[in-house]
Formats: C-alpha cells, structure tokens, sequence
C-alpha cells in the first residue's frame, strides 16, 4: 500500500502531500524534513529505492521537484512504483501543460483532485491519461 | 476582506524568514476564523482552499474542519468537492467531527449523480473510521455493482478499506469480486485485484474460494502479453499494455498459487510466457519481469520454470542500473530461503554489491549474503565480511557486526574458531559492538574450558596492542579478571615452543594504562563544572588519593555522553577484575588495593558502592572465605544451553586458524594467531572443575560446613547492604542483585539486570531458609538471573504436537507448541514462543488472539513483556483453548502483536490456520 505521496521542491518545501495514514502535523513535518535530505545526499546513479523508518520510500526528481513515495516496506513493487510516479508526472503534464513547480503550488486544490483520481486509499485506482483527466474535466464544468 | 488565495501563496514565499512567515500564516488564519464565525458563505470554500495550503506547510488547521462539512452540505458542485478535498486532508479518522459526516457522505453516496458519488466515495476510502465503514458498508455494495465504471472502481477500492477496517464485515464483499474480474475495464480490474489481494491478506480460508477465478485472470494478463497494441493502447507504456495491472494480476496469482501444486501447474505456461516474452530494455517492463519472478517462486512452480526466474534474477544483478540490482538482491533474499542453491551461484555477485557507493544497494546486499551463510561456507564469508569491515563507513558498521557475529554464533565449526573470529572482530570494531553480543561471547568463553588460557593470552595481547576499541577492553578485563591465573601461571607455550611467561605486574600495568587513558573531552561548560567539583571531592575524599588517579576516576564520568557510558561500564569492569585478581595475584594486593581505592571517590553511585564494599571485602574478617568469594564464575544456565551443540575445536598448539588473513591494515594485531599458538592445558584443579558442574559438584577442597558459613555470609551481608540498597543505584540494581554481583563478581550481570523484582525476591527468599546443604548455596549461586519459574506446570499426560511457526515477519517469529490434554481430548495448551532475532529489543510487547465462536480461550500472562533481540531468549506465553467441535472443526485463531521497536510502535496482524487438527 502506498503511505503517502510527496512533492517537496530542494529547498525543502514541501508542494504537495498526501498521506494515506494518519501522522500528527509534526510528525509530517520531521518525515518531510529528513526525507529531503535523504533524497539530496543521492547522488543520480544511486538508485531510487530508500529503507527509511518502516517505509520503502521510492523517489523520482524531475527539474528541481522531487517526487516521494512511501509504501510500507514489502509487498509493493518498487519499479512500479516509479512507473506510476512518472505517469502521475505525465497526467499532470497534460493537464498544466508543461507542469512546473508553482503550477501546482497555485492549483494545490487541482493537483489533489487529478491525484485523487489516480490513487484511493493507498491503491492505485486509475493509470489512464484520458480516463483520468476526463472525468477532471466534467468535474470542473461541473463546478462552474 | 478575503484575500484570494494566489495573493495568500505570493505573500507567504515573500517572507525571507520562518518567523516572518509564521506571522503571515497567523494573520490569515484569524482572518479565516472570524470569515467562518461570521457564516461568511460566499468565501467559505475559498478560505477551506486556504487552509489546505496552510496545512501542508505543518500549521495547524483543526479550526477549520467544520467548515469543511458545511461545505459538503452544499449544494453546490464546487462547494462540495472543496469539501471533500478538506476532508480527508484536515481531518484524521480519530477525529470526532467524522462522527457528524456520515450522515451526509450516505447522501451523497445514493445522489443521482456519479461525480458527487466519486467524491464521497474517494474521501470514505481515504479517511473512513470504522463507525463509518460499518454504516455505509451497504451503500458501497451496491455502488460496487453500477452500470459505471468509474462508480465502479472507486468502490472496489473503498471496500478494501472497510475490510481492513471492521472485522465482521471481511466477507461482505466477497460475492462481488468474480463480476470485478471479469469486468474488461482496466481500471475496475485492477481495483478488484487490490480488493481481492487484501480478502486474501486478511483471511488466507477464503484461497478455496477464489482460486478457481484463476483461468478469467490467466486471460486477461494473456491479452495483455501477448498483444500489446491491439489491445486498449492509452494504456500502454512504452510499449507494453498497463504493466501496473499486469502486476497487479502477478501478485494476485503468487497469492492463489502458494500453496496448491495444482493451481501453480495451471499458471505455469502464462508465467513462462510472460517470463520471456516480456522486453526488459524499460522500466515497465522490469517491473512485470519482477513481480513475475517473485510470483514463480512462490507458487509450488516446477522446476523449469524457477530456473527461469532465477535466471532473470541472474541478469537483473549483472545490470547497470541501480535500481534492478536492488530489487534483484531484495527478490534473491526471499528466494534464499526456497533455492538457497539457485542463490549460491551468484554469491560471488552478491559480495560484490557489498562494495557499491549506494548505501540501499549495500544494504540488501548484507543481508542476502549474511542469509547465504551457512556451515559449509562460513569461514570464507567471514573473511569477506571482515574484509569489507575495514572498508565499511561507520553507519554500516553496526550493522556489518552484527550480522557477522550472529552468523558466527549459529555457524561456527568450533568454539576456537568462533572465540577467534568475535575477538577479531572486536579488534576492528570494538566500538559498533552492541552490548547483547559482548555478554555473548562472554557467556562462550565461560561454558569452554578448555579454551580459558588460550582466550585469556589472545585477549590480553590484543588489549595491549588496541586500546580504542571499547568492547574489546571491557571482555579483555574480564577475561584478566576470570583468568589472570592461568595467565600468569607460565603454562602457555608460544609457536616457538618457549613458555610465554607474563608476569601480574605486566597484568596491573595494563589495567592501569586503561583506566587512565585519555576519554574524548567534548564536554560542555556545566558538566566542567561537575567534573572539577567531583575532582576537589575526589581529592579531599581519600587521603591515599594521588591527583592523578582522582582525575582519572571522574574523567569517565565526565566524557562526552555517548562514550561516558561506555567508559563507566569499562570502569565497572575494571574494579571487579581488580577484586578478583586479589586472589590471583596474592603477591600484588597492596598495589591493587591502591588502585580500587581512588573508586571509592567515584562520581558513579555504582563504582563508589562497589568500590567500597570491596574494600570491606579485602579486610581480614573475610580473609578465609574471600578466595571462595572470588571464584570463578560458574557457567550459566544460559551459557550451557549455548554451547552444547558445539565441540570446543582443536585447542592444541599447531593448529593455525584459517582466518588468520593479512589484512593491510590491522594485519599485525590479527597475526596474533601466529605469533601466539598457544598450548591450552586443563585449567589448574580447583575451581575450574567445581564451575563447570556447579549444580553437582561441590567444591572438593572446601569442607561441606564451608558452605553454610558462606550462606550466613550471604545473609549477614545482605543486612549490612541494604541501606545502601535503597539509595537510587543506577543500573536499577536491588540490594540483592548488588549482593549476588558481589558474590559472583562477573560485571555482566552487571550491566544485564536481571528481572529485578521477580529475581530478587526468589533469591530473598532462598536466603530466607535455613542453611542445610552445600547444594543449596550453589542453587543460589546459579539462580542468579534466570527470570522466574515457568508459570503452571501443564497437565500431565496428553498428546504433544510438534511446534510450527505460526508468525515470522519484521525479524519476529512465533512459534506454537501444541499440547492436548490427556483425559479431555477438548482442552489443549498451546506455549508460544516470540523469539525477535532482530538486532533490537521489542519492548511493550503485547500479544493478543482471538478465536471462533467454538473455541474458548484464555492467556496466562507472557514471561516478559520484552522480546530479547537476536533471538536469544524467547519470551513465552501459555494458551489455553477449548474447542467444542473437536474433530469437526479445526483451531484458528487470529493474533494480534503489538510493540515498540526502535522507538517505532508496530502492530501486527496475522491468522494461525496450521493448528493440528486433531485438538
């Protein structure tokens, strides 16, 4: 099951989270924190996989965003994992044409929204461009 | 007025500062407040929008939950979704403002429309507690069974939650998963997958059922692989169709497989096929190529098949990509336990990993190899792994030290070999040592005599030589202190034949150097402070105190925290041994009463005590009894039941240990061996003989009434300690642990307190009885720290069964042992045994089982609330259970473990379906 699904930028900030399991507001914060960190002692030819805490953290950069998932630590392919963190890259890609970092800082609601179509409950629910984003935009016809 | 949102994101990445930035986020969270307090409808979601981006940067946001289920109310669309959205982000499901969402998450899952059906949907999957779950579990069925897909796979997903969710529900959605699997959407396939995994997860009796979906998901994974872009293309990824459902139907396959030949026979020509048809050259592809050798070997796969996937393995590990040697060593580590044949070929592949700059790769890599290790090849693994010790980073070190002394422990063709390699690897890294493993090897050298004067020159030679690692010190000291006599006593005789001759003045000389060593000085202003407070004390306190050795005694105390323990527990080995060589070296009592004497000063509470009562000890009332005193220790129960599968190994003069390797670095110390051959005699009669058999033999040169003296000893010191019993000793010793230490003298015991109310009140008590017998002292003497006796003796006669695992996971194994009673063939009591053979202790341990309605079952308390790590002593708990439907119906039980393991709590469930099923 996926544990929670970050976006943190190299500063540090974070841009986006998920979380499929309850953890207190600090808790987040700490695990976001030394995460990073993690993610930028690697060096790229490293590989994307991490053991840290009881989770299984797959990690994917794109530009100057990097893309954090946790699942707990068996039972979940790892390389699909960073398959599925790619075509989350690409659905956000059609979507904002030509995602960059502050389009989803600006539009945190809409990133959570195409994400909600694609994972439930820690599942992976939806692996389809066109499915997802057109369901996204009746929705958003919808709410005007 | 409301700001918009954008201008909220824009003045918060203006601020340069956290604290600037924090007063920005204030000031707009009152303003959201008084927004929601004054019913501000228009900008109600506007302001939930808000929160969700101030909620993500870790502010508090609880104030705005109820907003968030005004807006769900709505009517609105857009109201609704915000809604939903600050639903599952500011909410928890501990929350009970969820409680007061269920009645309108039921409306909306029965709206005429999908969409607003998706989002209640979505947000119960998401954030659904159990009331909840069990409230709207009707709905979810049937929205699982709409004409709409998109209804359709969201509800597939929310009913995996419910299941994991509620107990009594797990079934509920069972009827509906065969339609799931058969739907041609991908998407609702692969939700029906992941429902169906966690139905099987959850209850492994509901396998029958299901396996015989095994041919709809055959076909559909056929399609799949075999034509890729026939079939529906947006699901392709670089060219092969929806790996991630591919996956999915993998592992619902390894899960209907494991288990029944039959059903594997079934998959086997679809996993061939996807085995080699899938093209491994991308990302996608590997994933499929991994799930589906994970799958082949755990299905009861023939033997053609598992060559193939241990051959995809092969090429994973030669591949340049980091990420496939990774999941290559993390499949091979489970396949160890299959194949460990299959693995062994690529050892060689593996060991090199060890060297890999990516920490994750060198990680796994440890711990196939040390799940390589086995009899026949443990000598050369540890030489690897010793040569990789050298190399190894300090974060790896423990880690490595571990692994290598448990493999050690389990493997070890003989005691030399096994006493060689440990204190060779105390010598490298004596400081990644944890304190289990140095108790370990003490407990080793005690239960082998033969070995006394061997490991005693070997210790002391590479003491003297390597004075930075801390654990090689403190197992050094002791052994002098055990065994200063044999040390001393000339009859080791060096490879050249010549006798090696160590005189106790060389001995004192080393403990000295040791105790006055230089500790790291990092200390902060305040513990200065203490430090010169303690050395006017120290100074003032004892006139025989030279400054130096003041100095020395509180510079423990005073190093920098991490080593101060370290350096206190060295020093509290070093008093114990210098007690005891009084005895052994009758000639130096004057110079070690010098030396024990600057303890008394001690900052420790511990030392000082210690050092005190020693000081009584050596005066001339105790003079007849102190060399009884100060005997050996005896071997423990617990270092008997260690040693008695192993022969002791060749302790004869030429015997050159293979592993006596050249490392360019610490080669000289490890060259040890070769220098010093030694001949290792029967220890000198005395003590050595009545030690070994404690609890049958008394001591031959003592007359029996010695014994009672010492009883009464025992008593009248244990009057005379306990004031000072009740001052805060600590390492939590009572009075009495303090008496039994003293009596026995091995620090160990020490820094291993025994379950100290459970055990000094027995030993209370034995004191108690009159002294009768000589046995009766050694009793006491042996029942030092083995925790109190087995509950309730389980009733005689009945039908034992032998013991099956009934859990391993995380390092944690439970194992049951049946035992069905002999006049009700109903009744039967099950032991089970949690043994944790990871490298910390699971504390707070709490197990609990439940069973069916035709079971009645009732627990004893377990032996320990902690589990000892690396598996060293199992923590028990008896069961007693009575099954109505005896001969009808098998035992299950499902068991629930809770515990906290390096400062994380873990929870665990699992199902016990392998009960014999005569009880």
């Amino acid at each position: 099951m996926i544990k929670f699904i970050l976006l943190v930028n190299k500063q540090g900030q974070t841009r986006l989270s998920q979380y499929y399991d309850y953890l207190s507001i600090p808790e987040r914060v700490a695990l976001e924190g030394e995460l990073i960190r993690k993610c930028l002692s690697r060096t790229e030819l490293q590989c994307s996989f991490m053991e840290y805490r009881q989770y299984k953290v797959i990690y994917r950069r794109y530009a100057s965003l990097y893309f954090i998932v946790g699942v707990d630590s068996e039972g979940e392919n790892e390389l699909s994992i960073l398959e599925f963190i790619h075509t989350l890259v690409e659905t956000l890609d059609k979507y904002f044409e030509n995602v960059c970092e502050l389009d989803i800082m600006f539009n945190l609601e809409k990133a959570h929204f195409i994400l909600d179509e694609m994972v439930v409950n820690g599942c992976i629910l939806e692996t389809n461009k066109t499915n997802i984003l057109g369901s996204i935009y009746l929705m958003e016809k919808a709410s005007q | 007025m409301s700001i918009k949102l954008r201008e909220l994101i824009r003045n918060i990445r203006a601020c340069k500062t956290a604290a600037e930035e924090r007063a920005v986020i204030a000031k707009e969270c009152a303003e959201i407040r008084t927004a929601f307090k004054e019913e501000d409808n228009h900008y109600r979601h506007r302001n939930v929008a808000k929160l969700l981006f101030i909620h993500m940067l870790g502010y508090p946001t609880h104030f705005g939950q109820m907003e968030c289920l005004k807006l769900i109310a709505s009517t609105k669309f857009a109201e609704k979704r915000v809604g939903y959205l600050g639903l599952t982000q500011l909410l928890d499901e501990n929350t009970e403002v969820l409680m007061l969402v269920t009645n309108s998450v039921k409306n909306d899952l029965n709206h005429p429309n999908q969409y607003v059906n998706g989002l209640a949907l979505c947000a119960l999957g998401n954030i659904g507690n159990p009331e909840m779950c069990r409230a709207l579990a009707r709905e979810v069925e049937n929205l699982m069974g709409v004409s709409n897909p998109y209804i359709r796979k969201k509800a597939a997903l929310c009913a995996m939650r419910m299941i994991r969710k509620v107990e009594e529900i797990e079934d509920k959605f069972n009827h509906k998963i065969p339609t799931l699997l058969e739907d041609r959407n991908h998407a609702v396939l692969l939700s029906g997958c992941a429902l169906l995994i966690t139905v099987l997860e959850i209850n492994p009796s509901a396998l029958s059922e299901f396996r015989r979906y095994v041919p709809t998901l055959i076909r559909a994974l056929k399609n799949m692989s075999m034509s890729g872009y026939a079939n529906a293309s947006e699901y392709d990824i670089a060219g092969i169709t929806d790996p991630f459902l591919q996956v999915k139907i993998l592992r619902v396959l390894k899960l209907l497989g494991h288990g029944s030949v039959d059903v594997s026979d079934e998959m086997n020509d679809i996993l061939a096929q996807v085995a080699t048809n899938t093209e491994g050259a991308k990302n996608a592809g590997n994933a499929i190529l991994y799930e589906c050798v994970q799958t082949i070997m755990n299905i009861e796969a023939e033997s053609g098949l598992r060559v193939l996937g241990v051959n995809i393995l092969g090429r994973f590990l030669m591949n340049r990509d980091n990420n496939i040697r990774y999941v290559a060593l993390t499949t091979l580590q489970h396949v160890v336990t299959v194949d460990m044949k299959a693995v062994q070929r690529h050892r060689s592949t593996i060991v090199d990993c060890l060297k890999d700059p990516d920490v994750s790769i060198r990680k796994r890599a440890l711990d196939v190899t040390y799940a390589l290790i086995n009899e026949e090849n443990i000598k050369t693994m540890t030489k690897e792994l010793l040569n990789f010790l050298l190399m190894a980073g300090p974060e790896f070190k423990e880690d490595l030290v571990t692994k290598i002394c448990l493999a050690v422990d389990r493997f070890a063709p003989n005691r030399r070999w096994q006493i060689d390699t440990l204190i060779k690897v105390m010598c490298l890294a004596g400081n990644f040592v944890q304190t289990q493993i140095r108790d370990n090897f003490i407990y080793v050298v005690m239960a082998t005599p033969e070995l006394h004067t061997y490991t005693v020159h070997k210790l002391f030679f590479s003491v003297k030589e390597n004075q930075t690692q801390e654990t090689l010190i403190q197992v050094g000291i002791w052994c002098l202190g055990e065994f200063g006599d044999l040390l001393v006593s000339g009859s080791a005789v060096g490879p050249d034949q010549q006798p090696i001759k160590v005189s106790p003045s060389e001995v004192l000389d080393l403990i000295e150097t040791i105790d006055r060593r230089p500790t790291e000085q990092t200390i902060g202003a305040s513990v200065m402070g203490k430090t010169a407070a303690a050395g006017a004390a120290g100074s003032s306190g004892g006139g025989a105190n030279s400054a130096g050795g003041g100095g020395s005694g509180v510079g423990g105390v005073g190093s920098a925290v991490q080593s101060a323990n370290s350096a206190l527990v060295t020093q509290e080995y070093i008093i114990t041994t210098l007690m005891k060589l009084t005895t052994r070296f009758p000639n130096e009592v004057p110079r070690i009463r010098g030396l024990l004497e600057k303890y008394s000063a001690s900052m420790s509470l511990e030392i000082q005590q210690r050092a005190c009562e020693y000081e009584q000890l050596l005066g001339n009332t105790w003079d007849k009894l102190r060399e009884g005193i100060l005997d050996r220790m005896p071997a423990s129960e617990r270092a008997k039941t260690l040693t008695t599968d192993r022969p002791s190994g060749d302790a004869s003069i030429d015997e050159v240990p293979t592993t006596a390797n050249h490392h360019p670095k610490g080669g000289d110390l490890l060259d040890l061996n070769d220098l010093l051959d030694l001949d290792t005699r029967p220890a000198p009669p005395g003590g050595a003989v009545l030690n070994s058999h404690p609890a049958t033999q008394t001591s031959p040169h003592k007359p029996s009434t010695g014994g009672g003296d010492l009883l009464d000893l025992l008593g009248g010191l244990g009057g005379e300690l306990a004031p000072s019993a009740g001052a805060p000793a600590p390492t939590a010793a009572s009075g009495l642990d303090a008496l039994a230490d003293l009596n026995l003298g091995g620090p160990t015991l020490n820094s291993h307190p025994p379950p100290a109310a459970a055990a000094a009140t027995a030993a209370a008590a034995d004191a108690a009885r009159p002294p009768s017998t000589g046995g009766d002292i050694l009793d006491i003497f042996g029942g030092t720290p083995s925790p109190a006796s087995p509950p309730t003796a389980p009733p005689a006669g009945g039908k034992s069964f032998p013991p099956f695992t009934a859990f391993d996971k995380n390092g944690l194994q439970i194992t049951f042992t049946c035992k069905q009673d002999g006049s009700d063939p109903k009744r039967s009591t099950v032991e089970a045994s949690f043994v944790n053979t990871s490298t910390d202790a699971m504390s707070a341990f709490v197990f609990e089982a439940a069973v069916p309605k035709y079971v009645t079952l009732s627990m004893d308390p377990a032996s320990a609330s902690v589990v000892e790590p690396f598996g060293l002593t199992p923590t028990t708990q008896r069961i007693s259970l009575v099954n109505s439907a005896q001969g009808e119906k098998p035992i299950m039980m499902k068991i629930r473990i809770s515990y906290t393991h390096k400062d994380q709590q873990v929870q665990e469930f699992g199902q016990v379906s392998d009960f014999p099923k005569e009880l």
